[in-house]
């Protein structure tokens, strides 16, 4: 009898099912938890602690600094090590579609402060450049440090969001939750059990139309990334500019006809699913050779999902 | 006389027989009744019955057994894919749920809980979109 109280006890804790929104890294976080309420307060502070150390805008931040070190060793916290090797591997992965070094360009044409907070800006030194090739990047695990390529910036970006994603999920798994779904600005990662009859739902916004959705997918433990040349847009000098950055032009992707306008993507982790959503983008493909999950939209109106993407649709 | 005669042939304990007889099919039936009335008057209980501790115990090993796709660190050259969700088991979250509310009057912490599946009309899902 008392190993059935106890169960009945642990039960308690397991269905309590918590969801909130707020603020951070720039972007809105939607976080729902099945598990104890001190699993949202922990959450808040980790995403928290993870844009003061990856945020470019941040002047103390490990990015920061290793963005003004010139070529320099800079120690860093571990969780800004594992950032730098998913950056590196996703360079190299992409064959340079997804480029983490093009902060010069971006700050080039206006994204130099942070849109959430117009006094924190990201300086670079004069001789920074964006397309380095990161394959040469030095990391020393035994005293936690990190050499860039002379000259050589990172972004996180996307990345950082999917990655931190991934990191926090797992963590509440870890403390307890039997269920977690967490977006960082539309990257999302699920693990554990979730409400609907086991499954998490996601909706897969409309690139223009706030008011019109792309249909609905069905994850369990998994991850999907979107990206979008509508997202982040801005004007400087009377041109509108987008985040989306050619990494060969250092420019915003250029849009025709029948350009891909979103692409999202599911895998395993929300860090790859926001490289290869971009990689999508950017290299102008549906990731058919992939065999990834993908669903684009063009700029003419069209959409196209793959067979594998078929696999996830709930409806 | 005849029919004096015809009492005079009636053994007195057949006369006990029948009595007893009678009164053991009146308790029969009376049981019977009581049962039945008692039953249907306990049946909206039932669902809040306690389940047997053998399913509490599947329902929390099932819940316990929800895997979580491990990252890599360092990062993995290519990412793997998820599983479609058709193939895999339904999580027993909702079926566990009641058995929360079945808990003893002598377990007075499981008052307050929420099952999830009265959440769940409540709970939205997330947007996937470009970062905003």
């Amino acid at each position: 009898m008392d190993s059935t109280t106890d169960q009945r006890i642990e039960l308690r804790f397991v269905d309590t099912l918590t969801q909130v929104v707020f603020p951070a890294m720039g972007n809105t976080v939607n976080l729902t938890v099945i598990g104890d309420d001190e699993l949202v307060v922990y959450s808040r502070k980790r995403i928290s602690e993870l844009e003061r150390l990856w945020s470019r805008f941040v002047t103390s931040s490990d990015i920061s600094r290793l963005n003004r070190a010139e070529g320099r060793s800079t120690p860093v916290h571990p969780d800004t090590i594992t950032l730098v090797r998913y950056l590196v591997d996703a360079q190299r992965v992409t064959n340079g579609l997804f480029d983490p070094t093009i902060t010069p360009s971006l700050n080039k044409i206006g994204y130099s402060a942070s849109r959430t907070n117009s006094q924190q800006v990201c300086e670079l030194p004069k001789d920074t450049q964006s397309h380095v090739d990161l394959t040469t990047t030095t990391i020393d695990e035994r005293f936690g440090a990190v050499t860039l390529p002379h000259r050589a910036t990172l972004d996180p970006g996307g990345l950082g969001k999917g990655l931190a994603a991934d990191l926090v999920a797992r963590e509440l798994m870890g403390r307890g939750a039997t269920g977690v779904c967490l977006s960082i600005g539309g990257d999302i990662r699920c693990a554990g059990a979730g409400p609907i009859d086991g499954s998490w739902l996601i909706v897969v916004a409309h690139p223009t139309d706030p008011s019109r959705t792309l249909g609905t997918i069905r994850l369990n433990d998994g991850a999907v990334a979107t990206s979008s040349v509508h997202a982040k847009r801005w004007f400087e000098n009377e041109v509108e500019h987008h985040h989306v950055i050619e990494p060969t032009y250092g420019a915003p992707l250029t849009i025709d006809q029948d350009s891909i306008i979103q692409s999202s993507v599911i895998a395993a982790e929300a860090v790859w699913a926001e490289v290869f959503a971009t990689m999508s983008l950017v290299g102008k493909n549906e990731l058919v050779d992939h065999d990834l999950a993908c669903l684009t939209v063009r700029s003419n109106g069209s959409t196209h999902a793959n067979a594998r993407w078929k696999e996830f649709d709930s409806e | 006389m005849t029919t004096n005669r015809v009492r005079r042939d009636r053994h007195p304990a057949r006369s006990a027989r029948i009595l007893s007889t009678g009164i053991a099919l009146s308790a029969t039936f009376g049981l019977t009744s009581a049962y039945g009335i008692s039953a249907r008057a306990q049946q909206p209980q039932d669902p809040i019955v306690p389940p047997t501790d053998g399913a509490q115990t599947d329902s929390l090993q099932s819940l316990s057994t929800s895997p979580l796709v491990a990252l890599s660190n360092p990062a993995p050259a290519l990412p793997a894919k998820t599983v479609p969700t058709a193939t895999e088991t339904p999580s027993p979250v909702a079926t566990a749920a009641p058995a929360v509310t079945a808990a003893p009057a002598t377990i007075p912490q499981v008052v307050a809980t929420i099952p999830v599946q009265v959440v769940v009309p409540v709970w939205t899902p997330p947007q996937t979109s470009g970062s905003n």
